[in-house]
């Protein structure tokens, strides 16, 4: 089959929506290969993933979203467990983390959190002499990060979130007013609101602060759309919510009424019933529909290259009939420009498998995550805990400064989810009480009343350094129903990650202290991962915050991919998303994954001009400027 | 007709009260819907609950502009069901009813646009009202208007004559600190909270009521291209979504039947709840302590809305968390037979308690 688009683009999550719409809104035609389903893109299908959860013993991130041999994706259930899950996990280490693969990506099951890098964190190397510098600064990346706001419609308060050397444009606001803090971070503030700790000889004022979040709140009728992403209204004040998704026409009015405002149903992982939680299939409905063919199940197996000159003729992918069956057919996708935004780990993996990007020998190494140190008690009075979205604010106030020489930054999140990460609360709260408590009617009410709302829980997201050691690989006996590589995984958490689990651990003991919550951090009641540091056992999972496999850098020697995130070695190839990470601080990735996106939107457009010119309307002033 | 500034704030407190009194029963209809059908009829109603509540601030706040005084939490201001509309409008009562095709027709009546005489079948409804009930609160002095939009436009050309007559200034004397603004109240794409401070912002917030109920002047959508109330109902009676091409129409004749995409209607998969159902009439014990717990869900609500209209614009966020408690402890009622009366579920009464 000859197909010829402008763009050929593997993956639909969010990277790929919101090329799939800055592309052909700026007129070129698009092909986007997805390998799992597109069922949540419509109503009935997004109701059916939900029911897949709600039916699901276990609440785990991938419940909604259903195993599908075809394109198997990583599951929480099975880390830990030796040769069980589609990851072939060869330590020392599990890799803890999973992601979704169906149309709309890990952005269905994400919590959300839209935190800005801190401008330190783009040199770490040249300001602590750790990690890796990025190719462009925290300012260079300043107005992209705007964009991916507004495209995530992120709910945040500028002022509270000028910290740590991070700026904003003068006059900026967020799309829309911070989500509500929820009653137990209010609790936690009267208490830690002002104190200081003193960690490494430099004391700090912390603060419980309302975490920047992509889930429909308040408009903000300051908000300015920037130039030529005005609404299709034109009206370029006052941000416009998007709700739920359904492109098709009985859909619309279902999408203008429902997702428009974060109703705290306390499920935002693994799915927002109501779609008020950003999830990129928003960012995918909205893309020029008579420019833009997406084909599902059709998993990308490899990357055709001219063996002489390195440009990309094609992608081979198989296209399967049914999640049940592992027939397929291979097929070739034909365009001018290929980008991968399969994930980091799949990225890599099919780099790997087509011998491609290979020379600075980088590819499929620096595979990081943020490892969450896990730490839980119970208040003395009830705080409401099981209520609003699943966090709502951060202690953010240990994400800088000098240590980072010799220790690992991190942020404290804040959950609303009482226990549930660490041990399954509150079921396995239920099933103790009535199993070996014996309690049942009124009491056993009372009882559940009495713990579940006093549950807190701190998760401590550490900074992992870019190891060349921490990588994906392929192995031939290793593959999948359809024969495609699983992703072997090579992992460990450094002595400067674990020092600075340390200090997270002594921030716990003071918290828990100030706040009088009695500490039931307990390794027998909880399925999480353990490592012993200096005689310091620490409980902890993954965040799901894959990066590092095809490393942003300024050189060929040293980097898969340049600050555009073009491959060195394929002019006509893009690797995007946190694959492209030199470093990730301390913040959650998907904003800064988003953002970069955008730049890389631009240098597209840019490469196309070189071709014929974009068909039909104009794309925007923005869009041109690379 | 209204002639004082007074005749304007009864008119406007009604209007407060006709928002306040169609929730209840779309409530009951939405709440009866048992889980795992009627995906879709659940959020057309949602819809239009939601934008009935943004209404009921509008209405707040254009009273509020002109200095009057809302009194939610007086005796009588709450209606008990059935009831009449309270826009004069004795044609036809409203009750507490499951989700089911009556209720729909109900639905269709208090939506209905006014530029067109009702079709037939709907007459026959307001032919089998029962014995008169308790009249509520001030509307025998009002109207009687034959439709909701009848009542608002008379409402605006009140405005407009005593602006005319007084002065803009002399009419919008309230204070701008008991307005609630779009900053506070945000819930849906339908529209959002204005500020009402002159003849200009009180127009516009009394069309948003409308045009979001039955249209904008003789289309079946509102300004935002959001289907009105009424035809959403139709929607629902039909089982069928307008068809892209019904809805460039203008004057559509009221009994357009949609041609769209068919959706499941299932008036089987519903709770049976007990028609207009009254605390009192439950025997004590569990089910009257249910039932007593759902009005002090509700006349929380309505405390906090009286609060949050009174200038504690900051209690109306919270009142969001009163309404879902409100529903969870609805649902323990609609999901609890009635001794004695096989088929029949118990239900909310949504009374008032001081």
């Amino acid at each position: 089959m000859m197909e010829d688009y402008d763009v050929v683009i593997v993956g639909a999550g969010i990277a790929g929506a919101i090329l799939a719409k800055v592309l052909t809104q700026g007129g070129r035609s698009v092909l986007l290969l997805e390998a799992g389903t597109a069922t949540a893109m419509t109503w009935d299908g997004y109701l059916s993933n939900l029911n897949s959860f709600y039916t699901a013993l276990a609440k785990v991130p991938e419940s909604p979203y259903p195993y599908n041999p075809d394109a198997p994706q990583p599951d929480v259930l099975a880390i830990g467990i030796p040769g069980s899950g589609y990851f072939v996990q060869d330590g020392p280490v599990a890799y803890g983390s999973t992601y979704t693969r169906t149309a709309g990506g890990t952005t269905l099951h994400w919590l959300g959190t839209c935190l800005r890098m801190l401008p330190e964190d783009f040199e770490l190397r040249s300001r602590f002499g750790v990690g890796r510098d990025w190719p462009f600064a925290y300012g260079d990346l300043r107005d992209d990060y705007g964009l991916a706001e507004m495209e995530i419609g992120v709910a945040a308060e500028v002022e509270e979130q000028e910290y740590l050397g991070i700026t904003f444009p003068k006059g900026y606001v967020y799309p829309m007013h911070k989500i509500p803090q929820s009653w137990s971070d209010q609790v936690l503030g009267q208490v830690i609101d002002g104190r200081s700790v003193d960690l490494d000889g430099r004391p700090r004022e912390l603060k419980v602060r309302s975490t920047p979040q992509g889930r429909n709140s308040i408009p903000n009728a300051n908000y300015r759309y920037p130039k030529g992403r005005e609404p299709r209204d034109g009206q370029d004040r006052g941000y416009r919510p998007v709700g739920a998704v359904d492109p098709r026409p009985r859909g619309q009015d279902l999408a203008r009424d429902l997702g428009q405002r974060c109703a705290g149903n306390s499920a935002c992982v693994p799915i927002c019933p109501i779609q008020a939680k950003y999830n990129a299939l928003k960012t995918l409905v909205h893309a020029d529909g008579d420019r833009l063919t997406v084909r599902t199940q059709a998993v990308a197996s490899r990357v055709l290259a001219d063996p002489a000159g390195g440009r990309i003729l094609g992608i081979e992918y198989k296209a399967y009939e049914s999640p049940n069956s592992p027939a397929y057919t291979t097929q070739v996708a034909r365009g001018r420009v290929y980008v991968l935004a399969a994930h980091a780990v799949e990225n890599a993996k099919l780099l790997l498998a087509s011998n491609l990007a290979g020379t600075s020998g980088q590819l499929g190494r620096n595979l990081m995550d943020h490892p969450v140190l896990l730490r839980w008690g119970l208040m003395p009075e009830p705080v409401g805990s099981f209520r609003g979205p699943l966090s709502t604010s951060g202690i953010e106030d240990l994400r800088g400064g000098e240590f980072r020489a010799a220790r690992a930054a991190f942020r404290v999140e804040v959950g609303n989810d009482g226990w549930t990460w660490p041990t399954g609360s509150p079921e396995s709260e239920v099933l103790q009480a009535v199993g070996q408590g014996n309690l049942f009617g009124s009491r056993l009410r009372a009882q559940l009343r009495e713990t579940l709302s006093r549950q807190i829980r701190l998760g401590f997201l550490v900074e992992q350094l870019p190891d060349p050691a921490n990588r994906v690989t392929i192995d031939p006996q290793y593959r999948d129903a359809i024969g495609n590589f699983r992703p072997v995984i090579q992992y460990g958490l450094s002595d400067y990650t674990l020092a600075g689990m340390g200090a997270g651990t002594m921030l716990a003991e003071r918290l828990f202290q100030w706040l009088g919550m009695a500490d039931r951090t307990n390794a027998a009641q909880s399925l999480l991962s353990q490592i012993t540091w200096r005689n310091q056992l620490f409980l902890w999972g993954g965040a799901g915050h894959f990066a590092g496999t095809h490393v942003m850098g300024s050189t060929p020697a040293s980097s898969v991919v340049d600050s555009w995130q073009r491959c060195w070695d394929h002019e006509n190839l893009f690797a995007v998303g946190c694959g492209s990470f030199p470093t990730m601080g301390t913040s959650n990735p998907t904003l800064t994954l988003a953002a970069t996106t955008f730049r890389t939107a631009r240098a597209i457009l840019k490469d196309l001009e070189a071709y014929a010119p974009a068909s039909g309307s104009a794309p925007t002033g923005e869009e041109r400027r690379p | 007709m209204i002639e004082t500034l007074e005749d304007l704030e009864r008119h406007l407190e009604a209007a407060v009260q006709l928002e306040l009194s169609v929730i209840p029963p779309y409530l009951c209809a939405l709440y009866t819907l048992q889980p795992g059908a009627n995906e879709e009829v659940s959020q057309i109603i949602r819809s239009v609950v939601v934008e009935e509540m943004l209404h009921m601030i509008l209405a707040a706040n254009v009273l509020n502009a002109v200095d009057g005084r809302l009194r939610m939490t007086d005796p009588g201001f709450v209606p008990t069901y059935p009831t009449y509309l309270p826009d004069g409008n004795e044609s036809f009562l409203v009750h507490l009813l499951p989700f089911s095709p009556e209720a729909v027709e109900t639905f269709l009546k208090i939506e209905e646009p006014s530029y067109e005489p009702p079709p037939a079948a709907m007459e026959s409804l307001a032919k089998t009202a029962a014995a008169k009930p308790p009249v509520p609160l001030r509307l025998a002095e009002l109207g009687p208007y034959e439709t909701v939009g009848d009542f608002y436009k008379a409402i605006i050309k009140g405005i407009e004559h005593l602006v005319d007559k007084l002065g803009e200034r002399e009419v919008f004397q309230g204070n701008p600190e008991r307005q609630i603004p779009p900053e506070i109240y945000y819930y849906a794409g339908g529209g959002q909270p204005i500020a009402v401070h002159d003849l200009r912002s009180a127009k516009a917030a009394m069309e948003q009521i409308v045009d979001q109920g039955e249209g904008e002047t003789c289309s079946m959508y509102d300004g935002d291209g959001d289907l009105a109330h009424y035809f959403r109902f139709m929607e629902i009676k039909y089982g069928r979504r307008y068809e892209p091409g019904q809805r460039q129409g203008l004057a559509l004749s009221l009994s357009e039947v949609p041609r769209g995409e068919p959706f499941p209607v299932s008036y089987e998969a519903v709770y049976p709840m007990l028609r207009d159902p009254r605390t009192g009439d439950y025997p004590a014990g569990e089910l009257r302590q249910a039932s007593l717990a759902v009005d002090a869900a509700y006349s929380h609500l309505i405390r906090q809305l009286q609060s949050a209209f009174d200038g504690r614009k900051d209690l109306l966020l919270p009142a969001v968390g009163t309404m879902f408690e409100l529903k969870y402890k609805a649902l323990e009622l609609l999901k609890n037979p009635l001794p004695g009366q096989p088929g029949v579920n118990a239900g909310p009464a949504f009374e008032y308690v001081p």
